[in-house]
């Protein structure tokens, strides 16, 4: 890399130095604005006559003055010196940037961590956006725009009309892909699972996905934002966006199609009694809030369960105070109990033993209304056959 | 190749990110990185740059003495201006950072979009993590009303070669918003860049921060500077063009949306419905408007030939800040539009509604619903409605019911399949940057919301009046506007009071639009005193700027008595709109004290640029109350409508004698009674007229008086009826029934007040009576005629053949206005 002179004096018209590069200095003892072009330099020699000029100028103000006094003689090895100094200063300053860079990242992930502990659900992934298959398919290369940024993003759900084979690509709209591409291999219809690595971590990116595969994807339904079409259609793919915390992985798809989780939004809307269930698009979650006699009765129907199943939901009690959640799958029935202490993420489960729809039934108790839980999804976890 | 400009003062370590962000860059263009030290007194901060610099040949640094951001960005665009190849700079603060492949993008945008003068970014902050949307989309009337473009941008070498610099005065903030506003003026337009590039550092000490402390300042010296945008229509009309105000679906299947229903676009049902459920997606980046009115072609173009189409759909907006609804039913009568106060239905009054107006926020609320029976339910059943009543003389036949329009486009939205999509699941992960409302707009248009459309070439004239009807103030109006119109301008009239409009079609012809407000806000004289006259009360801001938004439109405004409208005419000279009070009377109290609106005008005269007249004689009198000369324009009346002059031969039988005007104490009819009285059985007496104000006056019936005449040609018959018109008034201005009733070849008696010497020379054109001594003058002045009557023959002539007083006075009003 050329190097540049940094040790250029100013000096007087009659002052004669060997080895350095001079500048005269009388255009600038009359100059009110001093607009300077490189670095500065390292010191003015003036003559007398000069002297009681170069006092009163902007140029005095604008140098250090102290360095008026720099003795000829050891100019250069100042000059060989401040060209070492300078360059291990730069270098030094680069990887104080690149340090306070990647402080402020992890800095950034814990943050992140945090908020996940206090609001994700257990097991630490949650499905940021859903759009279900509807009509249509696509095929080939298909690239998407994403509403969500890239931070925790760690896995995409394609729905597939068959089987095939193919890639997806998380890309940045310019630039490098966020991750190497990962392949799609659908043994039939249903969800299958591209999943990263690792979360995306560092500062929020737009995403774009891109797909090259020659099974058939489903469309999910038509909506009027253009810039969120798949590729030469008039509508989303069929997607499943999860993000989890940065370090954790969520779980595989094997056998596909069979362990999954419901998250909140996927849930039928409740029928509740003496209480409210508020669905938070934000949270993926339901807020639980009891009556004022602190019971809440609240039930979603039709639950499909593909076979034999353990049901865990997934709760989490933000109050001072302990909460009783009861799960059943009819009416009446001897639920199972759950005590959620205080400040708590509890994983309540059911064992339904057949295939079918089922309905979960809920009981909410506390001691007085002033509880605030959270659902914030079911997991169905199929029994080995 | 670029340039990166990065200014430095004060951030002598974070700097280094800074640049080590740019010497990152994966790809792209090369590029030169200016950094211009602007004085820092920090020797860190020398000693970083310096390095820097020395370390790496494409940095260049600059030093200067400390002048502030804009002027160290100047140094750096001149800097990057030396190198021809130099297609664009980009500011990068000391503080911020770029992401890698910014400079690949760059160059992308550079050769992709040539027309655009610069690229700004979302705003992903860092540090105090935000991340804000830049709109996805270019709207002038959004930059005018937040600065959605941040420094952080790329700006096309193109904009610099104009002459554009940032502006060294705006040294406490928004000088980048500043440059935007320049760009704009010098035409370029910008590009928002729908991707991450660029990392804000948001502290909470940032400068912005400080801006926003300073916000009002910083914004009134914007506004200032550029008055090009804030002070004229420029704004308004880019508003009306990039954010539709309403979506007018009529009963035959057509729908449109804009700004005004004469103009909007027609759109395909499937387009409305796409555009409809994008707004549910992503209210902030869509353009769909915010009102929704339902109603018949037909009752659109009643409305149009009624001159006040612009002004019902105004205040069908105005209407849903209050309610979600407004309903407007069209009856026969005089013109008039009254909204009532909001009120709870249970769907009858839409059901006969003529139009229905809906806030798209309605419609969103009612769409949550998941089937037509229930969204039907919250749409119309127990709803708040605002009722709008219209009259105007004989509506056409209405065609189809709005009720079923509304079904339609209910039915169309349902049908759709998009009605499925949880648009939640869409919503941008990015905060929105909200489009500009009307508020917004109205903040920067005297504090109305603009008008619905730009308005033709030539200087528009508006007059403002509390009452129109067949008065003599509005007749002088009606006369003024023809005249002006004759010579190329266009009027407008303004009816800011709380009465109906009782006037003949003629009367509205030289005008273009009618705008009407009706609220009894707009009628109250209990302000504070001046010189011994009520002022009228303030009305409120939001009717305020109801009344001031259309009237920026105009190149003159007069007020005609609005006396509301004084408290905010500052709004509208600081728009450059020249400003006329025009004067008729002064009154009297029951003590005789002089009153009236001249005295307010009085009080206000600083406003406005000239005081118009009726009479020489009271612009003489405004001159003595203080009113400088120069600011006095008499514009002495004519006839209030237009007819040819009358000669008549002399009569037989007894003579006619007729009163015409209001039995008030004004007009003094007693006085004319009277006379009757006294003279009865020599001549014919007749009397037309009504009571206004005052007391209740007996007429005695064997005078059988007519009724107030409300037409031209009811004027004439009664003129032509008479011989002889007394005018026994206790005070005047300049009567017009004078000037009528000489054109028509009638001989007057008028009491000497006011300005009736101008109309009148004792004698020659007429007879004035002394007002202490009116009754006893009178009957001798008619006896007299009784038995001379050569002498009707001779004063009748003289008093008819005057030349016409409009054309000269519009002639002297474009002169001294215009």
């Amino acid at each position: 890399m050329a190097q540049k002179n940094v040790s250029r004096v100013l000096a007087s018209d009659n002052v004669v130095l060997d080895r350095v590069e001079t500048i005269a200095l009388a255009p600038w003892l009359k100059a009110d604005n001093i607009l300077w072009e490189g670095a500065l330099p390292v010191c003015a020699v003036v003559s007398a006559k000069d002297a009681a000029t170069f006092k009163g100028s902007a140029l005095a103000r604008f140098l250090d003055a102290s360095g008026v006094e720099v003795v000829k003689s050891v100019e250069a090895a100042l000059n060989a010196a401040l060209v070492r100094e300078k360059n291990t200063a730069a270098a030094l300053r680069a990887e104080a940037a690149a340090l306070r860079q990647d402080y402020m990242r992890l800095q950034q992930s814990f943050a992140e961590t945090e908020d996940f502990l206090n609001a994700a659900f257990a097991p630490t992934f949650t499905c940021a956006r859903a759009w279900e298959p509807a009509e249509g398919t696509v095929s080939g290369e298909v690239a998407q725009r994403l509403p969500v940024g890239s931070i925790g993003l760690v896995a995409i759900d394609i729905w597939a009309t068959g089987a095939g084979s193919g890639w997806l690509r998380i890309s940045r709209l310019t630039g490098p892909d966020f991750c190497d591409k990962i392949a799609l291999e659908p043994i039939g219809e249903g969800w299958v699972r591209a999943m990263l690595p690792l979360p995306l971590s560092g500062l929020a990116e737009d995403v774009i996905i891109r797909l090259e595969v020659d099974f058939q994807m489903g469309l999910s339904l038509p909506i009027p934002l253009e810039y969120m079409h798949a590729t030469g259609v008039k509508a989303p793919l069929a997607l499943r966006v999860w993000k989890g915390l940065p370090g954790c992985r969520i779980p595989e798809m094997e056998p596909r199609g069979q362990r999954f989780v419901l998250p909140a939004s996927a849930l039928p809307e409740p029928e509740v009694q003496g209480g409210t269930a508020k669905l938070m698009s934000g949270r993926d979650a339901y807020s639980l809030h009891p009556g004022h006699d602190g019971k809440m009765d609240f039930v979603f129907r039709g639950i499909e369960v593909p076979s034999a199943a353990n049901i865990a939901a997934y709760t989490q009690n933000f109050g001072p105070e302990p909460v009783t959640l009861s799960l059943a799958t009819t009416e009446g029935e001897v639920a199972r109990r759950n005590m959620l202490p205080p400040q708590s993420h509890v994983q309540c489960d059911l064992f339904v033993t057949e295939a079918g729809k089922v309905d979960l039934h809920f009981k909410l108790r506390a001691a007085s209304p002033l509880v605030s839980v959270f659902l914030r999804g079911v997991e169905i976890i199929p029994m080995a056959e | 190749m670029i340039a990166v400009v990065i200014p430095v003062w004060h951030h002598p370590v974070l700097v280094d990110e800074a640049v080590l962000s740019c010497l990152a860059q994966v790809g792209g263009p090369v590029a030169e990185i200016i950094l211009v030290n602007d004085g820092c007194d920090l020797v860190q901060t020398r000693q970083s740059l310096e390095g820097w610099a020395a370390a790496h040949p494409e940095i260049t640094l600059l030093t200067q003495t400390n002048q502030g951001l804009s002027a160290a960005r100047n140094t750096g665009i001149e800097q990057a201006l030396k190198n021809p190849s130099c297609r664009g700079v980009f500011f990068l603060d000391a503080d911020n950072m770029l992401d890698p492949h910014a400079f690949q993008l760059f160059e992308k945008l550079l050769d992709t979009e040539p027309d655009y003068g610069w690229f700004y970014p979302q705003v992903d902050m860092f540090g105090m993590e935000v991340n804000y949307s830049n709109g996805n989309s270019w709207a002038l009337s959004r930059l005018a009303s937040i600065n959605c473009s941040d420094a952080g941008s790329l700006v096309r070498r193109e904009v610099f070669d104009s002459g554009l610099r940032f502006d060294t005065n705006f040294k406490q903030g928004f000088e980048d918003w500043d440059f935007w506003l320049g760009a704009v003026k010098h035409g370029f337009i910008g590009h928002p860049v729908i991707e991450s590039f660029f990392r804000y550092r948001k502290r909470p000490e940032s400068m912005v921060s400080g801006a926003n402390r300073k916000d009002v300042l910083l914004r009134g010296q914007l506004r200032a500077k550029h008055s090009w945008l804030y002070g004229t229509h420029r704004l308004p009309d880019a508003w009306n063009k990039e954010y539709p105000r309403f979506a007018i679906i009529t009963t035959d299947g057509r729908i449109r949306i804009g700004a005004h229903p004469e103009t909007a676009r027609e759109i395909s049902t499937d387009e409305f419905v796409a555009e409809a459920f994008h707004h549910r997606a992503n209210p902030a980046e869509s353009r769909f408007p915010p009102v929704l009115v339902f109603c018949s072609q037909e009752a659109v173009d009643a409305m149009a030939n009624a001159k006040i189409l612009d002004s019902l759909f105004y205040q069908i907006e105005g209407a849903l800040r209050h309610a979600p609804v407004a309903v407007v039913s069209i009856t026969d009568g005089p013109l008039s539009i009254r909204a009532h106060g909001k009120v709870a239905d249970d769907g009858t009054r839409l059901l006969e509604a003529d139009m229905i107006a809906l806030s798209t926020h309605h419609l969103n609320a009612a769409l949550d619903k998941d089937d037509m029976a229930p969204i039907i339910s919250y749409l119309i059943e127990g709803v708040t409605v605002l009722p709008l009543d219209v009259q105007i003389e004989s509506p056409t036949a209405l065609v189809g019911a709005p009720m079923d329009a509304l079904m339609d486009a209910i039915g169309a939205l349902l049908v759709s399949p998009m009605a499925s999509v949880p648009f939640r699941q869409y919503a941008n992960w990015r905060s929105p940057v909200f489009a500009p409302i009307a508020k917004d707009v109205a903040t920067c248009n005297a504090g109305g919301r603009p008008a619905l459309s730009p308005l033709g070439q030539g200087p528009h004239v508006g007059f403002a009046i509390q009452v129109f009807q067949f008065g003599g103030v509005e007749k002088c109006l009606v006369a003024l506007a023809a005249a002006l119109s004759k010579q190329g301008i266009t009027c407008h009239l303004f009816v800011y009071g709380i009465d109906d409009i009782n006037a003949a079609d003629w009367m509205f012809a030289p005008f273009e639009k009618i705008w009407i407000l009706k609220n009894a806000a707009l009628r109250e004289w209990g302000g504070s005193r001046y010189m011994g006259t009520n002022d009228a009360e303030h009305p409120g801001e939001m009717l305020m700027g109801d009344m001031l938004g259309p009237l920026t439109q105009m190149d003159v405004v007069v007020n005609c008595g609005a006396g509301v409208l004084n408290h905010e005419l500052v709004e509208l000279r600081a728009r450059g709109i020249r400003l006329c009070s025009w004067e008729h009377i002064t009154d009297s109290t029951a003590y005789g004290r002089s009153r009236g609106t001249p005295y307010i005008t009085l009080g206000y005269e600083g406003l406005f640029d000239k005081v118009l007249t009726c009479s020489v004689q009271l612009a003489t009198r405004m001159a003595a109350l203080g009113v400088p000369e120069s600011k006095l324009l008499p514009l002495p009346n004519g006839p209030g409508y237009e007819g040819a002059a009358q000669n008549r031969s002399a009569t037989a039988g007894p003579l006619k004698v007729g009163f015409l005007g209001r039995f008030d104490p004004q007009k003094q009819v007693d006085r004319f009674i009277e006379i009757a009285e006294a003279l009865r059985g020599k001549f014919e007496f007749s009397i037309c007229g009504g009571e206004v104000l005052g007391k209740p006056v007996h007429i005695p019936d064997w005078l059988s008086p007519q009724p107030p005449i409300k037409s031209r040609s009811d004027l004439d018959a009664f003129y032509a009826s008479i011989d002889v018109l007394i005018i026994p008034s206790r005070d005047e201005g300049l009567p017009l029934t004078i000037l009528e009733a000489q054109r028509a070849g009638v001989v007057v008696l008028a009491s000497n007040v006011g300005a009736v010497n101008e109309a009148i020379t004792d004698g020659e054109t007429g007879f004035l009576l002394n007002p202490t001594n009116v009754v006893p003058e009178a009957i001798a002045a008619l006896t007299r005629l009784d038995t001379d009557r050569s002498q009707l023959t001779r004063i009748a002539p003289k008093a008819s053949g005057k030349p016409d007083r409009w054309r000269q006075n519009a002639t002297a009003f474009i002169k001294s206005l215009l």
